[in-house]
């Protein structure tokens, strides 16, 4: 990592641009398929697009979220004792900060009925809660 | 009993009980009255424009698509495209020729050479501005970044897309407009998304997260998984249009995935990519040759090759393998002379308009004591492709290439002849693909009318026609 001198202004951050980042500057490439702008001449926009729906889907930073071996993932083993109901209720907390709706709820416990598929299934969840459209237009 | 300190006389009440503004009641008229002022009290006042309009044009329309090539930093004219030869100056292994009567580095750009009965060099340019990222977003936008509508207009690119987006085929899937290792390309402005460049770096691999790292039926799982939890909130949405519009985004984005006509489009051969130079502008070319030989609906591509702001050392005498024309032209010689070669055999230059441009261009005659070049006005592109009349020269400048001495075009209406401007550019692309460039949108958020092509009177822009003739 460089270093920086002192900050005088918001200007000066080297955040969000020409920041060495991640491999092949995936952090870079991630943060600016969301359009964040960069302080400068481009404003920030929050307009979708397919790379941002292709980025949410299958980038590892999300689906690294749902795995439990992940350092990031620790999410889904810290609940996965739970009974299904509050397992549920964790996972829309913690993603969505609300409590799912009658028909989510529904939803979300028939998929997690069978217990041999339960682990993954759980996964699925989180990995639809990121994917949710609230999820992206709310945060 | 009377209170002395509030009345010294009986008249009349101390000072501070006095009728008055206090200060609250000071802002709540000023506030209301500045507020006014920006209500509108004419509805015909607040919406200059109402109806879409344009003046009858005839457009060339000779041209389907558009690979728009920006040359980030502003590489020097009289080393390039304009060539200079200066004794003492100019390195001998630029190996000054004539080619066609065309006057290039061969040494330098020894595979473009090769082309030049296919491009027309534009030589009477002259960038409104000398700042890198202000002249750059010019150069994009077509329009002063700065001026009203400056922060909301859309890329170039973005205007072709909605615009030739009608002529989409079921089945064709690939995003309008698609942008090549250009990280910090313009966007859509207040377009729809849906016009937003779609920004791949193109790798041997494809694009990145086409594939779900749960595999395919993993990956479906998901899907359904997503679908059954959420649609109630992304079919006939109760969130409105831009929660569904974002579903037709995951639509489009899954047609994407786990698609073989998308990894033949994106991927590349390590044999293709050594014969565009192996370099990561190469590859771009590569891909976007690939991408329109795959004929799925883009139409607009830009690519961007940076770093050719070389203020230090530009000939590389002090340090020949730092960031020199003799290191970076290179790379844009394999990369464009492949990509026309390619295109004309596989029929798609007729086409395809190719537009080579930097920002501005560079100081002209010995170099500077620190061995480069600094930022100029007067700059030299290159068109090809899409019916260009190739292997012709259009403007001519001084000897030392300071300035233009002939401009060789005339702007449409009878104007008088003047430069080249970004705004030209930009019309010729728009007359090329068949749009008018007359155009005035009345969907813009300020209600001020967009023009595609903005005019500043009295200057009227417009197309160079010349290059078709």
């Amino acid at each position: 990592m460089p270093t920086y001198g002192q900050i005088n202004y918001a200007m000066q951050f080297p955040e969000p641009i020409g920041v060495p980042d991640g491999t092949n500057g995936h952090i870079s490439m991630w943060l600016d398929s969301f359009l964040r702008g960069n302080r400068d001449d481009q404003p920030r926009s929050s307009d979708g697009s397919i790379l941002q729906a292709l980025n949410l889907m299958n980038d590892t930073f999300v689906v690294n979220r749902t795995y439990p071996g992940t350092p990031v993932g620790a999410l889904l083993p810290n609940n996965i004792n739970l009974a299904n109901t509050d397992l549920v209720n964790a996972l829309f907390l913690n993603v969505l900060s609300r409590y799912p709706t009658a028909t989510e709820m529904s939803e979300a416990l028939q998929s997690l009925s069978n217990t041999q598929t339960r682990n993954q299934q759980a996964q699925n969840l989180l990995w639809s809660l990121y994917n949710k459209v609230d999820f992206i237009f709310n945060y | 009993m009377k209170d002395k300190k509030t009345s010294y006389t009986p008249s009349r009440p101390a000072f501070f009980k006095r009728p008055h503004f206090d200060r609250r009641r000071f802002f709540e008229i000023a506030g209301a009255g500045l507020i006014a002022s920006y209500l509108p009290l004419n509805p015909d006042r607040a919406k200059a424009c109402t109806v879409q309009t344009s003046s009858p044009v005839t457009t060339q329309n000779k041209a389907k698509n558009v690979i728009f090539i920006l040359l980030a930093g502003a590489p020097s004219h009289v080393d390039t495209f304009d060539l200079k030869v200066l004794n003492g100056t100019t390195p001998s292994k630029f190996a000054p020729t004539t080619v066609g009567g065309t006057a290039w580095p061969a040494g330098l750009l020894p595979q473009m050479a090769t082309q030049l009965n296919n491009m027309v060099l534009v030589r009477s340019v002259q960038a409104h501005a000398l700042v890198h990222s202000l002249s750059q977003h010019w150069t994009q936008i077509g329009r002063n970044p700065s001026a009203a509508l400056g922060n909301i207009a859309p890329n170039i690119g973005s205007v072709v897309a909605l615009e030739l987006d009608s002529q989409r085929q079921p089945g064709q899937i690939f995003p309008a407009f698609l942008a090549l290792n250009s990280a910090t390309a313009v966007g859509n402005g207040y377009f729809p998304a849906t016009y937003a460049p779609f920004r791949v770096n193109p790798a041997s691999t494809g694009i990145n997260n086409t594939t779900n790292p749960l595999g395919q039926p993993g990956f479906n799982n998901l899907w359904s998984e997503v679908h059954q939890l959420d649609d109630p909130l992304r079919v006939n949405s109760p969130l409105g249009q831009p929660v569904q519009d974002y579903d037709a985004f995951y639509t489009a984005a899954n047609q994407m995935m786990y698609n073989s006509v998308v990894s033949k489009a994106f991927s590349f051969s390590t044999a293709d990519s050594m014969r565009y130079g192996n370099t990561s502008f190469g590859n771009a070319c590569l891909v976007a040759k690939q991408v329109l030989a795959a004929n799925q609906g883009t139409r607009f591509i830009q690519i961007t090759l940076g770093n050719w702001d070389m203020h230090i050392d530009i000939y590389g005498a002090q340090n020949p393998k730092g960031n020199n024309l003799f290191t970076l032209c290179p790379q844009l010689d394999t990369g464009v002379g492949q990509l026309l070669t390619d295109l004309n055999v596989g029929g798609l230059l007729n086409e395809t308009l190719v537009v080579m441009v930097g920002e501005f261009g560079r100081t002209v005659g010995p170099v500077t004591p620190a061995l480069g070049r600094d930022h100029l006005n007067q700059q030299a592109m290159i068109f090809a492709g899409g019916g260009v009349h190739g292997g012709k020269v259009i403007g001519s400048t001084l000897p030392d290439g300071s300035d233009t001495l002939d401009f060789g075009w005339t702007p449409p209406g009878g104007q008088p002849q003047r430069y080249v401007r970004p705004e030209d550019v930009e019309a010729t692309i728009y007359s090329a693909v068949g749009i008018n460039w007359t155009t005035e949108r009345c969907d813009d958020p300020l209600g001020r009318g967009f023009q595609y092509v903005p005019t500043t009177d009295p200057v009227q822009y417009g197309p160079i026609n010349e290059l078709w003739t």
